[in-house]
């Protein structure tokens, strides 16, 4: 299980440090956006949907990194109350929902991405992308975050980090 | 009646397993999977909320959080907000209660440089509170203002959690940017002079002690040099909207660019900090979108099953005043800010506050700096206040938590003042947008 757990370490940062590169990397194209209209060198119609798609996309990519980091909010000040067999338990539930819940959302992302597929179906903006494309961040997200939850599920540990993430 | 039974499923669902310490996201995910097999048609319905999270979160309008976070992030991983607010330290003369009103001007100067309230409360609490404790300051007035100033991060622009309830609540962003200016100074006004007389009265709390000698020069020169270059932020950020130069969006990139440039020219930009910003914008922006997108049919289910109608009807039928319904809602915000975190408290009372406020003909930028001003009192309110305990983390043991309470506390008071006084003068909240 140590192994299985150092291996996806090596998934999910991975995941996780693109989407964060990503993410910063939506700076510099819209800057550059506002810098090509105002020194009147064209347009850059497509970098509004590239911004769009890259915060979409980083944020199921990185998601399991973020899950991984315990960096999703959660109201964890009455756990930390319990004693440490009962606090195991409760973090034991919430990793098999959030199995059950990845697994609906890997299985229906699927779904709607081969549905896509299938129907041949396009998004036509000013780039023109196949709707399954789009789409298959989802599954990946599911998948990925069913294996971070599984190795929770046996690797779960006292020391959960102190939930610090917010605005 | 149908639609309460689906409001039971919908809320009773989230609030179970938010209370379970199921991360929000995840909470919120189970709800709409739920409410999508039995009031959206089932499977049909799951493929449709998973198509609904894709347009959720690739929203142009979203971008400024990301890119606000960054701007913050940037300028505190690399140093420079901490020279900034030594600049602040220096221009402030021998007054009552001086280090906390440090904390205070420092705090607000960082609000308009920063769109992250933790951020704010986690760098003034590295900095200022061994200081304070050192010159022997009380909880009260040492770690009360580092706290409350999270307050005015959240109102004063660039403010992450403003343009993610002007996307969640469809309100215009550059006007409720511009809404919050007031209102936060107001309330940074209120708290330096809460400081002045509590530690005048009592100036055991605030023990004065000698500075050291400064002359003119050496007091102005750092402000000059330390944080009038950093209104370059502030100005790429408002000016380029009120100037019509740039949408929301791209003001925030140009803050964000500002930001890089500023740490460039002070020579503190290196690998290490950059990278270290770019991960925790990483983490904190996709904990936030990853909520908005788990949560996006949440309202449509609530409103697809009756049950807003249902509880909207429910409530107008009490024929409440714009005034008494506002009341209400911040009332609602309050109570539930003691045990909820700020994204959930705008996603579960966003689709019937809406409506409401539609309906009663309540002006939508002062429905959304009020929120925001009740959200952040959330932050300080026991139990489950997050800046307490990011204040727990940075103390450690030399505090208990109760203390960190009663410190919170006056702060708490002062803030609903500040909500009073908007309840019945909006003209101070709607006075700045009516000129965009």
């Amino acid at each position: 299980m140590v192994r299985f757990d150092y291996w996806l370490g090596y998934l999910v940062n991975g995941l996780g440090m693109t989407s964060a590169l990503a993410i910063s990397a939506v700076t510099v194209l819209i800057a550059l956006d506002i810098a090509v209209r105002y020194l009147k060198l064209g347009a850059l119609p497509w970098a509004v949907e590239i911004v769009e798609y890259v915060i979409y996309a980083a944020t199921f990519v990185g998601a399991p990194w973020v899950l991984r980091k315990h960096g999703h909010v959660r109201m964890d000040a009455m756990l930390t109350k319990l004693n440490s067999g009962v606090r195991r338990f409760v973090d034991a539930v919430v990793s098999l929902i959030g199995i059950f819940v990845s697994a609906i959302l890997m299985v229906y992302g699927y779904i709607a991405a081969h549905n896509a597929w299938q129907e041949n179906l396009f998004a036509y903006k000013s780039l023109t992308y196949p709707e399954w494309l789009l789409l298959s961040p989802i599954p990946v997200c599911g998948f990925v975050l069913c294996l971070q939850f599984f190795s929770r599920l046996f690797l779960s540990s006292d020391k959960e980090a102190v939930t610090s993430t917010g605005l | 009646m149908e639609w309460g039974y689906a409001l039971l499923v919908m809320l009773g669902t989230v609030g179970f397993l938010m209370l379970l310490s199921v991360p929000v996201a995840f909470a919120f995910l189970s709800a709409n999977i739920l409410g999508a097999v039995l009031f959206l048609g089932g499977s049909a319905g799951l493929v449709s909320f998973v198509r609904g999270m894709v347009s959720s979160v690739a929203n142009y309008n979203l971008a400024p959080i990301p890119l606000f976070i960054f701007m913050g992030e940037i300028l505190f991983r690399t140093g420079v907000a901490y020279s900034a607010i030594n600049a602040v330290d220096r221009l402030i003369s021998k007054v009552p209660g001086r280090l906390s009103i440090v904390a205070l001007g420092g705090g607000t100067v960082f609000s308009a440089l920063s769109g992250s309230t933790i951020a704010n409360t986690a760098m003034l609490g590295g900095v200022m509170l061994p200081e304070m404790q050192k010159r022997g300051y009380s909880p009260a007035l040492s770690m009360g203002p580092i706290m409350a100033v999270g307050g005015i991060a959240m109102l004063i622009p660039p403010s992450a959690l403003a343009v993610l309830l002007a996307s969640l609540a469809r309100m215009p962003v550059a006007e409720l940017l511009a809404g919050g200016i007031i209102p936060g100074l107001l309330m940074a006004g209120l708290f330096i002079s809460y400081v002045v007389v509590r530690s005048s009265l009592n100036p055991r709390l605030a023990p004065t002690y000698d500075m050291q000698k400064f002359t003119w020069r050496e007091r102005i020169v750092p402000f000059l040099t330390d944080v009038l270059p950093l209104s370059l932020v502030f100005i790429s950020v408002l000016g380029s909207i009120i100037a019509g130069i740039a949408s929301p969006t791209e003001s925030a990139a140009l803050g964000a660019l500002s930001a890089l440039l500023l740490a460039a020219y002070y020579r503190k930009l290196s690998w290490r900090s950059l990278w270290m910003a770019i991960e925790e914008t990483g983490k904190t922006s996709v904990m936030i979108l990853f909520i908005v997108a788990c949560s996006t049919t949440f309202s449509q289910i609530l409103a697809f099953s009756g049950a807003t109608d249902g509880a909207l009807t429910l409530i107008l039928q009490r024929e409440m005043t714009p005034l008494v319904a506002m009341a209400v809602m911040m009332m609602v915000l309050v109570v539930l800010g003691c045990f909820v975190d700020q994204i959930s408290m705008m996603l579960i009372t966003l689709p019937f506050f809406l409506p409401m406020a539609d309906a009663l003909g309540v002006n939508e930028i002062w429905l959304g700096v009020m929120m925001l001003i009740a959200i952040e009192l959330g932050l300080i309110t026991p139990p489950f206040g997050l800046l307490i305990f990011v204040m727990k983390g940075v103390v450690g043991d030399s505090y208990g938590i109760r203390t960190i309470y009663a410190a919170a506390f006056p702060f708490v008071l002062l803030e609903l003042i500040v909500l009073a006084v908007l309840l019945l003068i909006p003209n101070i909240v709607t006075f700045l947008p009516s000129y965009l």
